[in-house]
């Protein structure tokens, strides 16, 4: 069957050195000297060339801005000529990239220029996912969505309509404006499939989510439970753990899966998948049996030491042993060296492990921090700082009477409806339940591709009259839209200012470098001509710019301040120093091991631990994961030319013994099996992994044929994986993932 | 003054930044990667081993592919740096057997090309592209004093330095 890719997209894959030259040329001659032009549309490329050549002439200019491709909005400094960015490298005074970034930010070209983009609205023709669109102008294609949200809101209500969004974007606050003004609760980001739990155990447990506030670079002791941080590359963790590292600190690193990160420690520890935390349970007995626990510490800023050393009797190392495969005494020993070497610190986590337990193990890992004392202290988990922006104030907004589908708060109280449970939107949207969801916005989020259990989404996407999306390229969840709505991207546009939360606070700006290609616009500009089309114009009754020097009024500067300065700084002192003074926001006003918000509601307020599902007589656990090119749902990553020619295919990582009682060669392509799914994966046997597991990378296996680069190419973990959630965090268990592997046949 | 590369094979972390920086600063074509980042797999579970090693044309001090080049196409500048001259390669292929790293590539020109220790940045006083990027300074290029000396630094540290 053929497929049909008419979104558009693809064509000439153009070098940017070809791209600069088709500027100085000029469209007639500049196409003639384009390969494979003809099945490029004319006017793709007037539209391509059109910016550049109306702007006059330039030299090099340096334009600093943020980063998006991936969640770490690393800063950059990006160096345009004739109104073309010709490269890029991080911003110096940005505290966390240094200068530096990461292999997917220095692929921001392969984004701009990338023939792929969604170049101008597109209303699908035929059935969803069969690929039919009409180009439409803005006004047309505006309106279309205007006219079925209205039509949406006047049948089912306000709350019909869903909104989905990327949770990092600088556009959070002006999407959840117009969310709140449009009257409908349900709002969600991607976090339920992320670190959802880890935020709701800092909150129960440290009054506040504290982000990745750990501070390697200081510490002598590292303790990584599945923080596979040099494959998850945030540039400043990176920069830390490797100085760390070089200085002489001791990395202990627990996955089943030897990762390059744990390539770099010290101790690798195989542990069973899902049981760090009786790992975690057993460290605590033997620091507070030997009685190494910091006394003042505990005594002056913890409540519940008492509960938590009566409950933790049982946990004995010859206890975890059975459990994890590790033995008692290596455990004991790790437990003293990190009780005794100071600072030690012990990460508490961000994706999760993927467990019903989640929050409760995160808990323990924040617990096993605060015995040992190391809390705002140099080499230590700590509270980031941040400042606080200004707002232009809204109208008041209409009352909110329904509930969220996903039955935050009321079945999962503890859950920030700042986030929802965005697995679970879409069996609220088959069965309707607890009333029908007949619109979805989605605002570059692919939860398509990036929420468990594809099948069951494409038959929720069915029930809907209405699903945009707003992307720079045609992803999965686009392709199965009703309308696509091209956004620019971070180098074509300025955006809100964001507050870079650290030791001590700076405010970085995305600044614009080049103009918007083809027929691209920004997000704010789509959001505010649809609320003016759906009647809450009167909330976006103003320009970004506007937006932005109110958000940036209480720091005393405006916009103008970051065409000379690439970065603001606050003059607030970037020294740890305990926790002397400071409020902590739990009840108690204190760090609680014995959490008083999980016992007001109902949850075990201390962290038992609970085993994990054992796996049926002759599947596998799938564990999934990250490699430090690509993201896990971003196609801006996959669909990247150097992005894809370093890893273009994920494999099934099968561990050598395994492989030999299954019949198994490196390199063939076995079957994937579970109840959900069945695909094709490349095998790749390894002494890399535990033999009861096997692991296969995020992000492959795309289903829109327009990102051409990566359709077809690997399998999609997310097929196997049942939705569900942790029933305190929220977040969903995808570690209890079981499939057979077989050969052909 | 001639310069070398050191590579740290302990602090690299196959992040593959190195890589991409080099594609975009220098526009090097798809298909062509001037530096890479292969990987040496060893050891049984449960100590296995994963070694990374990210590397580029060296600008050996007596470059083998310079010698091989019948037409001259391949020179080296006084600080080291070796270059090849497009508008001299006949695409012949001789450098890269003679390499010992087999480095030089074919471009679809059918002509070859490799690192050029982005001169265009040295000769701004700057550092090369990878090295700029380098997340854990797995990478440094300096004159071959100053690399000795972190060598000697790092003596801990396995350390390759261009022959
Ligand atoms: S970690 Fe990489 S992709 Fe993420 S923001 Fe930083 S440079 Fe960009
Ligand atoms: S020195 Fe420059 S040209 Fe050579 S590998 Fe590094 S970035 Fe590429
Ligand atoms: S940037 Fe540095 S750490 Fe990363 S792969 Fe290259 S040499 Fe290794």
């Amino acid at each position: 069957m053929e497929v049909r890719t008419n979104t558009g997209c693809g064509g000439a894959r153009v070098s940017r050195r070809t791209f600069t030259k088709l500027t100085a040329l000029g469209a007639a001659a500049a196409l003639s000297g384009i390969s494979n032009v003809g099945a490029y549309p004319m006017e793709h490329f007037d539209k391509l060339i059109e910016p550049a050549i109306a702007a006059p002439a330039e030299a090099e200019r340096i334009v600093y801005g943020i980063c998006e491709m991936c969640p770490f909005n690393c800063g950059i400094k990006v160096t345009c000529e004739e109104g073309v960015v010709k490269s890029i490298e991080g911003n110096p005074n940005e505290p966390h990239s240094k200068g530096k970034l990461c292999a997917r930010g220095n692929s921001a070209e392969q984004v701009i220029y990338n023939p792929n983009r969604v170049k101008y609205p597109l209303i699908r023709t035929g059935e969803r996912g069969a690929g039919g669109w009409k180009r439409a102008t803005w006004d047309e294609a505006l309106d279309y969505v205007a006219g079925k949200l209205n039509e949406i809101k006047g049948n089912y209500g306000p709350e019909s309509i869903a909104i989905i969004q990327f949770p990092t974007s600088r556009m959070v606050p002006l999407v959840g404006r117009f969310q709140k003004a449009l009257g409908t609760p349900n709002y969600f980001t991607s976090l339920g499939t992320c670190k959802i739990s880890r935020v709701v155990a800092d909150i129960a447990t440290l009054g506040g989510h504290i982000l990745n506030a750990v501070d390697f670079a200081n510490a002598k002791y590292i303790m990584l439970f599945g923080r596979n941080t040099f494959e998850t590359p945030a540039t400043g963790s990176v920069q830390a753990l490797s100085a760390a590292i070089t200085s002489g600190a001791k990395l202990v690193y627990l996955d089943p899966r030897y990762t390059v990160t744990a390539s770099k420690a010290d101790e690798w520890i195989p542990i069973k998948p899902g049981t760090d935390l009786a790992f975690v349970l057993a460290m605590m007995n033997v620091i507070i049996r030997e009685g190494l626990y910091d006394e003042e510490f505990i005594n002056t800023y913890t409540y519940g030491f008492e509960e938590l050393k009566e409950f933790i009797g049982e946990y004995t190392p010859e206890w975890a042993e059975g459990i994890t495969d590790v033995p008692a005494a290596q455990i004991e020993r790790i437990a003293i060296e990190f009780a005794t070497t100071k600072p030690a610190v012990a990460h508490p986590n961000w994706h999760p492990k993927g467990y019903e337990s989640e929050t409760q193990i995160s808990r323990g890992i924040l617990i096993l921090n605060a015995l040992v004392g190391n809390i705002n202290k140099p080499g230590g988990i700590f509270y980031p700082r941040g400042v606080g922006l200004g707002d232009i104030k809204p109208p008041a907004y209409p009352e909110i009477t329904a509930k969220r589908v996903d039955g935050v708060p009321g079945t999962y109280p503890l859950v920030p409806a700042s986030h929802g449970l965005w697995q679970l939107l879409p069996d609220a949207i088959i069965n309707e339940d607890p009333y029908p969801v007949k619109g979805l916005i989605v605002y570059r989020s692919n939860p398509l591709f990036g929420m468990p259990d594809r099948n069951r989404i494409i038959e929720a996407f069915k029930k809907l009259d209405l699903l945009v999306a707003i992307d720079i390229l045609p992803s999965d969840t686009a392709w199965y839209a009703d309308v696509i709505l091209p956004e620019c991207t971070y180098l074509e546009r300025d955006d809100p200012p964001m507050v870079i939360k650290g030791k001590s606070p700076k405010v970085a700006l995305r600044q614009q470098c080049v103009e918007p290609m083809y027929d691209s616009k920004h997000s704010f500009w789509i959001f505010k001509e649809l609320a003016q089309r759906i009647g809450i114009g009167n909330y976006f009754d103003f320009e970004l710019d506007d937006y932005i020097n109110a958000q940036l009024k209480p720091l005393g500067i405006d916009k103008d301040y970051f065409k000379e300065n690439s970065i603001w700084s606050s003059d607030i002192s970037p020294e740890l120093k305990g926790l002397e003074g400071m409020k902590i926001n739990t009840s108690t006003g204190k760090i609680e091991l014995y959490s008083k918000k999980l016992e007001a509601n109902g949850y075990d307020p201390l962290p038992t631990f609970v085993p994990p599902k054992e796996a049926p007589s002759g599947m596998f656990r799938l564990l999934h994961g990250h490699i430090a090119v690509h993201t896990h749902a971003n196609p801006a990553t996959f669909d990247n030319a150097y992005l894809n020619e370093i890893c273009s295919e994920n494999e099934l990582w099968i561990n050598t013994e395994t492989a030999m009682d299954l019949g198994i060669m490196n390199g063939e392509y076995v079957w994937v099996e579970n109840e959900l799914s069945r695909g094709k994966i490349k095998a790749k046997v390894t002494e890399q992994i535990r033999p009861d597991a096997v692991f296969m990378l995020h992000g492959f296996g795309h289903l829109s044929p327009d990102l051409t680069l990566t359709y077809g190419k690997g399998l999609n973990d997310n097929d196997f994986i049942k939705a569900g959630a942790d029933p305190i965090g929220g977040v969903c268990p995808m570690g209890e993932t079981f499939v057979r592997i077989y050969r052909e046949g | 003054m001639v310069y070398k590369f050191l590579f740290d094979v302990g602090r690299c972390i196959d992040c593959k930044a190195c890589e991409v920086a080099c594609k975009q600063q220098n526009d090097v074509e798809i298909g062509v990667r001037w530096r890479r980042v292969p990987e040496i797999e060893g050891g049984k579970y449960p100590n296995p081993s994963r070694t990374f090693l990210s590397l580029a044309c060296f600008h050996c001090s007596r470059p083998y592919c310079m010698a091989a080049c019948p037409t001259g196409a391949i020179y080296q500048r006084a600080d080291g740096i070796v270059l090849t001259d497009k508008d001299k390669c006949i695409g012949c292929g001789y450098c890269v057997m003679a390499c010992p790293f087999a480095v030089p590539e074919y471009g679809s020109d059918g002509l070859m090309q490799k690192c050029v220790a982005c001169y265009q940045r040295i000769d701004k006083g700057l550092d090369p592209a990878c090295v700029h990027t380098c997340l854990t300074g797995a990478l440094a290029f300096d004159t071959q004093e100053v690399i000795a000396k972190i060598k000697r630094e790092r003596v801990a540290e396995k350390v390759i330095i261009s022959p």
